[in-house]
């Protein structure tokens, strides 16, 4: 039987045509989206803000967005990441161990909610530091203080902190006391610890208006600020992929990309007439051994394999002096103190030296498979890494050491296994990453570490003894000295061989002015700078 | 009827368990936990990071844990996210409606684009319109879907710049606000389900086509729209429904890709973000509520197959 066209496949065709042509004509009618707020409006970019305690807030998206509600007491100068005042007018060392700071009067917590009513919002006292001290102290999992003695008001203005031993750190690095920012006693009590968190009150320049967790946080500007901040609201937009949080930036949504995490990114973002790149301090990049496991509990078979491959040419390939430094050592140039080009010097390239080398610390290719063996076991090299910039820099370097017999190979891992791996001692040669803090050649070398960023479990007394008498030197110039002894020997014994320190940039809209890259918080109105928008 | 309900409901109380367990052991016994990541970081404060670690019981062995974690479930608590602290339920609570309008609304499209489609490339077979609909349905299955957002993003997005990039409109912003960012994850989420409803329409109603009955109805006349409508397509939509609910319940857990490009906030995104930080109760409640949702949408699809073919009885 002849079975045509069913009639009613027209009335089918209908509704697929008519659903069709609605959708594009319903575009079409609304058109191009227009830009729907103000110029006074600073759109950040973020992936994930679930909560705005400033203590409880690890994440660099929080610690942006609460940074805009609260005052720390110093902040690190964008020019040289000396301590800078803020909150703090000034302050003073009578001794090693006492740090007595002055505080700005007249800086009143934010009023019109529902811990300070409009017009009684209360000012800022010593009190107010010595309980956020504290509270710091007891609640962050994130951030340490070092180690504090004491904490006390001497008067309204005036609060003295004194530490066990002398602690340079306590003001030089990003993640100490610059971290401390004030909060009142009443908002944390009045609200609970979890309604603070989602209310938070300082006496920063933003005040929340909105917060949905992941969905929506919006600032306005604090009229009773003690600087006139530049922009009317701040609203942090949520994205979590990093590709759409490009494209937000070249399509407007966005103003600020705070972080750009990817070398990549970076090269396509500094193509856009429209986006300004901003750079300012970064990370430490290299490659890690667990020194206890064989064979790379050997010096000879560590320096082989470090002298085995062409660093240089790898991190000129991938990233290039303009997203980062060829580093020698682990101290990168803005710490501003260990810092040491010399150790340049300390053995180079010389993979013919690093073959004559292996062949007399007894591996040779005996079985004739191409790859260098001793006691019938294989030299592998197998670097477990996260993924970033390294990743292609690592693969070039393995196939170099692949060249010269070294069964070499590049493991990505997801971070949390990663993290793991390397802490449990589950690692021999390992991606060795640090941030921008200015204790990493402690935290990453120092044997008190083993096991949780000492992941090299290297343990020198000698190096300990620097580490250890550097970190109680509150003489700029002497710490220096120590820190680059400390250092020279770490690097001497090829506990890690440095690869490159990768800048840290922000991607910003041009009309964005004054931005400066969050370096421990993020600072919009600061002594230093006022980012402002211009049309 | 009612029996069957509470019999399936009953049966989902192991099957929940037993997800609890499983999730439980995967997060548990692989390598690398919430701890051990902050105690990675240089600035970290061992001494509470170690406290946290007590207070969370994470010190204690894995059984321990694991009637600990059941006790509180038993009581209704879910528990607090270990890296930011809030209360599972709470979050859950904000983002599983997201997910149910992104999954509600792709089923519409597929369902708007893949019904119609199947009927008319089976009332013309093997003509022009036929083949474009299996090229279009190839096409729709074999896209990735984070590809296929993408795309669609950059060319409606950046390109265009017709539809908003990101995130859930706002009702009180407006209808279009609100639909316009619906269009493109809604698309992206829903196109293999609109392919593969577009083939299964087809196929299903050629099927019932050959069939004796309608043979009968077209010889007694019987006009070609209710040949097809009344007598053909309701028989025909038994397979499609069955497909449609189990592909629903798929769409809910699936929506990790399409939420995580169009920055939805929705349940695919949150469980992401606790794999990442292996943060336990998050997964186990967001696999939870997966899964129960899976076994409601499963039992749904159940009861309306009954609705549409009278010859199905639950007893």
């Amino acid at each position: 039987m002849k079975q045509g066209p069913v009639p009613v496949g027209r009335w089918a065709f209908g509704i697929t045509g008519t659903v069709v042509v609605l959708l594009v004509a319903s575009v079409l009618a609304f058109g191009p989206l227009q830009a729907q707020r103000g110029a006074s409006t600073l759109r950040i970019a973020a992936a994930a803000i679930q909560q705005l305690d400033p203590y409880k807030s690890a994440s660099n998206d929080e610690i942006h967005a609460f940074s805009l509600v609260f005052d720390p007491l110093i902040i690190l100068s964008k020019d040289d990441f000396r301590p800078a005042p803020h909150l703090a007018e000034s302050w003073e060392n009578p001794d090693d161990t006492t740090w007595i700071f002055h505080l700005r009067q007249g800086v009143h917590f934010q009023d019109g909610n529902e811990v300070f009513p409009e017009g009684e919002g209360r000012e800022v006292t010593a009190a107010d530091v010595v309980y956020s001290i504290d509270r710091f102290m007891k609640v962050s999992t994130a951030f340490t203080l070092g180690e504090i003695e004491s904490v006390e008001a001497l008067d309204r203005y005036t609060v003295q902190i004194k530490t066990k031993y002398p602690d340079p750190f306590l003001i030089v690095d990003p993640n100490r006391l610059a971290r401390v920012v004030v909060v009142p006693h009443e908002a944390v009590e009045q609200l609970g610890e979890d309604g603070f968190a989602q209310n938070p009150i300082g006496s920063g320049p933003f005040e929340l208006r909105t917060f949905v967790p992941d969905e929506q946080v919006v600032f306005a500007r604090n009229e009773d600020y003690w600087l006139t901040p530049g922009v009317d609201r701040v609203e942090f937009v949520f994205i979590p992929d990093p590709t759409v949080q490009n494209i937000a930036l070249e399509v407007g949504e966005v103003d600020v990309l705070p972080y750009v995490f990817n070398i990549d990114t970076a090269q396509q973002l500094a193509q856009n007439p429209d986006i300004e790149l901003y750079g300012r301090g970064g990370s430490y990049r290299g490659i890690g051994f667990n020194v206890q496991k064989p064979p790379f509990d050997e010096w000879e078979v560590r320096d082989a394999v470090a002298r085995a491959m062409d660093i240089t040419g790898a991190f000129r390939a991938v990233v290039g002096e303009e997203f980062g430094e060829r580093a020698y050592g682990q101290v990168p140039p803005w710490v501003g103190f260990g810092y040491d080009p010399s150790l340049a010097d300390l053995r180079p390239y010389d993979p013919e030296g690093a073959k004559a080398q292996l062949a007399a610390a007894g591996f040779a290719d005996t079985d004739g498979d191409g790859f260098l063996d001793r006691d019938g076991k294989p030299l592998r090299v197998d670097i477990k890494t996260i993924a970033g910039s390294q990743t292609r820099v690592l693969t070039i370097l393995a196939t170099q050491l692949r060249e010269l017999g070294i069964q070499a190979s590049v493991v990505p891992l997801d971070t949390a296994v990663w993290a793991a791996d390397l802490q449990t001692g589950n690692s021999e040669v390992f991606f060795d990453y640090s941030f921008a803090g200015t204790t990493g050649l402690h935290a990453l070398f120092h044997s008190s570490a083993i096991g949780r960023t000492n992941t090299h479990f290297y343990s020198n007394p000698e190096v300990d003894a620097l580490l250890d008498e550097a970190s109680r030197t509150l003489d700029h110039s002497e710490r220096d000295r120590l820190w680059k002894q400390a250092q020279r020997l770490i690097m001497e014994d090829r506990a890690a061989i440095p690869l490159y320190f990768e800048l840290g940039f922000s991607a910003v809209n041009k009309r964005v002015k004054d931005w400066v890259v969050p370096w421990g918080g993020l600072y919009l109105v600061s002594l230093e700078n006022n980012v402002r928008i211009e049309d | 009827m009612l029996r069957y309900v509470s019999r399936r409901l009953l049966l989902a109380v192991p099957v929940l368990l037993g997800i609890t367990f499983i999730v439980f052991a995967m997060v548990t016994f692989a390598p690398g936990d919430a701890i051990s990541l902050m105690l990675g970081s240089e600035s970290a404060n061992p001494a509470n990071v170690e406290r946290l670690r007590e207070e969370l019981g994470l010190d204690l062995p894995w059984y321990v844990q694991y009637a600990n974690y059941m006790n509180r479930l038993l009581h209704g608590d879910l528990g607090r996210s270990i890296t930011y602290g809030r209360p599972v339920a709470d979050q859950i609570a904000q983002r599983f409606p997201n997910t149910l309008l992104l999954a509600v609304s792709a089923s519409l499209f597929a369902l708007i684009i893949g019904l119609p489609l199947g009927v008319l490339a089976a009332s013309r077979r093997n003509t022009v319109v036929d083949y474009a609909s299996t090229t279009g349905a190839m096409l729709g299955v074999s896209l990735p879907n984070f590809w296929l957002g993408l795309m669609l993003l950059l060319f409606f997005g950046l390109r265009l710049r017709w539809l908003p990039i990101r995130g859930i409109g706002d009702l009180s912003t407006g209808v279009w606000s609100f639909v316009s960012h619906l269009i493109l994850p809604s698309i992206t989420l829903g196109a293999a389900l609109a392919a593969l409803l577009t083939r299964l329409t087809r196929s299903s109603v050629l099927d019932v086509l050959g069939e004796d009955f309608i043979r009968t109805s077209r010889a007694k006349g019987v006009p070609g729209r209710l040949v097809l409508f009344k007598h053909a397509l309701r028989n025909a939509l038994l397979p499609v429904v069955t497909t449609f609910g189990m592909q629903f319940g798929a769409l809910l857990g699936g929506a990790v890709i399409t939420e995580t490009i169009f920055s939805w906030p929705g349940m695919g995104m949150l469980a992401v973000n606790a794999i990442k930080q292996r943060d336990l109760p998050v997964i186990q409640g967001t696999v939870l509520v997966f899964a129960l949702s899976f076994m409601v949408v499963t039992l749904a699809t159940d009861l309306v197959y009954a609705l549409i073919n009278p010859r199905i009885r639950y007893e």
